[in-house]
């Protein structure tokens, strides 16, 4: 089937492209005219017999005459049903040339916008932006340049040979450039061998134990298992110890398991909705999936249906029940220590889950209770999850 | 006498090509038929259609009238060599 669906596809990709006719063979045995035209050497396609004397087939468009010509004396009629294809878009295009000249047009001039840079992005990191635009401008990267002029790399040794800048990265996607400079910033910037204070790094933004660390550039200042407080830093562009004055922009993922902890208290002793074993009888109308049951005279009750029926001779269906309705009153009760406990954990795990970032992996949940001297159950969910953290300096 | 003829001629020329390790469809005269699942199959070497509705199909071949009986058939592509049919096929049979 799986052959027959991709064959069909490309088979109807060429139907497409050399134009096909869908047609109505109408006769007593339309089977006859497609032998004729299956030894005529005419292909024929999503065949199918409507009604006793209807059969419905595609054939190519190139094909019909000959078709024409096999349906003589057989005794079955031609009608054309559809064209389609390529050819017959064709023949309605030849009727508007404007607007082929312009369909023409606007795809040349994208063919030739395509290969120039239109848009160049500068993300700059302590180092002043307009100095990078107006170098960039000086060595002709600018709007309009053509795309095999404004490689990358060239961008970057531009931009490198700047007294300020420490690291400069360029990237090209389609018809922009962006580009993120990072200067040498504060005192290092006349020292470059302490230049590590200017250097690009990636920062925890939360205190955890990290799990695993990826670094793309750069190095990696701590390792798994380690314990990291909120700024520490994770990963250095600092590459100086390889060869002095060599600086990279910090790029990674880090990954560390956090705990997140949330408490609920709920007293022994709570409130519910109880039957005092009162009740009286009412009726229930329902009729378009609404009911009303009116005569109740309790605030809080309990309904019971006993039996129904239907009234037919209303325009709308309406069906009556006869109910009991139960007086529902507050009273206080004994939860329990289970209960209780349930509840207070129902209302410790959704503060807890209200705390937890989006995006994190939720890797366990621990859940303690302990009984005050009153009889209350308090509930403490304790969370591990796996989180992204870290953030590049200065974000 | 012609039709005891034709026969020893069609049954000659299978073992001619068994003989010589070719399978008996290459002769160009036995229908060769393919089915995939309940909802694919094609049917090469046919001689013509004789019937076609949306739950039967019969074609004639040189063995005889292949009958294909089942549901929803439509007949996908045709030419005069082979025919395709998809749909819920349930039994093959020759008449």
């Amino acid at each position: 089937m799986i052959f027959a669906e991709q064959g069909e596809n490309s088979d109807y990709m060429w139907n497409f492209i050399s134009g096909y006719v869908k047609i109505s063979i109408l006769g007593q045995y339309p089977e006859r005219l497609v032998n004729r035209a299956l030894n005529a050497g005419i292909p024929i396609k999503d065949a199918e017999r409507k009604s006793g004397a209807c059969f419905v087939c595609r054939i190519p468009m190139r094909r019909f005459k000959s078709l024409r010509v096999c349906a003589r004396g057989s005794g079955c009629r031609v009608h054309i049903l559809k064209k389609g294809g390529l050819p017959l878009l064709m023949i309605k295009a030849r009727r508007e040339p404007a607007l082929c000249l312009c369909a023409l047009l606007m795809a040349a001039v994208m063919a030739a916008a395509s290969s120039r840079i239109w848009f160049f992005e500068i993300e700059s990191r302590d180092y002043p932006r307009a100095s990078a635009e107006s170098t960039l401008a000086s060595f002709g990267f600018g709007p309009g340049v053509k795309a095999s002029e404004a490689r990358p790399a060239d961008i970057e040794a531009a931009l490198r040979r700047l007294p300020g800048v420490l690291t400069a990265k360029a990237v090209r996607r389609g018809v922009c450039v962006k580009v993120s400079v990072t200067g040498k910033g504060g005192s290092a910037q006349d020292d470059p061998g302490q230049a590590s204070e200017g250097a690009s790094g990636i920062y925890a933004d939360r205190d955890c134990v990290i799990d695993s660390i990826s670094v793309t550039s750069g190095r990696a200042v701590v390792s798994p298992g380690e314990a990291v407080a909120a700024g520490q830093l994770l990963i250095s562009g600092d590459m100086t110890a390889l060869k002095p004055g060599y600086y990279v922009p910090a790029e990674g993922e880090v990954y560390g398991r956090l705990l997140y902890r949330a408490s609920a208290s709920v007293g022994r002793y709570g409130t519910e909705l109880k039957r005092t074993g009162s009740y009286a009888r009412a009726y229930e109308f329902r009729a378009l999936g609404r009911s009303l049951l009116p005569g109740v005279p309790y605030a809080e009750y309990e309904t019971e249906r006993e039996c129904s029926a239907v009234i037919n001779a209303c325009p709308l269906p309406l069906t009556v029940w006869a109910c009991r309705c139960y007086e529902l009153r507050q009273s206080q009760v004994d939860l329990g220590d289970r209960a209780a406990g349930d509840r207070a954990a129902v209302l410790a795990q959704e503060k807890l889950f209200d705390s937890i970032t989006k995006g994190a992996r939720i890797l366990s949940v621990h859940t303690e209770f302990s009984v005050s001297q009153d009889g209350g159950v308090t509930a403490t969910l304790t969370a591990t999850t796996l989180e992204r953290i870290g953030t590049g300096k200065g974000q | 006498m012609n039709g005891k003829h034709k026969k020893q001629k069609r049954m000659i020329a299978p073992a001619v090509l068994g003989a010589v390790d070719l399978p008996p469809e290459a002769c160009g005269r036995i229908p060769y038929i393919t089915v995939t699942g309940d909802r694919y199959m094609k049917v090469e070497q046919h001689r013509g259609i004789l019937q076609v509705t949306a739950e039967c199909v019969r074609l004639y071949s040189e063995v005889g009238i292949i009958r294909i009986c089942g549901s929803r058939l439509l007949v996908s592509d045709m030419d005069n060599e082979s025919i395709s049919l998809s749909g819920c096929i349930k039994s093959v049979g020759f008449e």
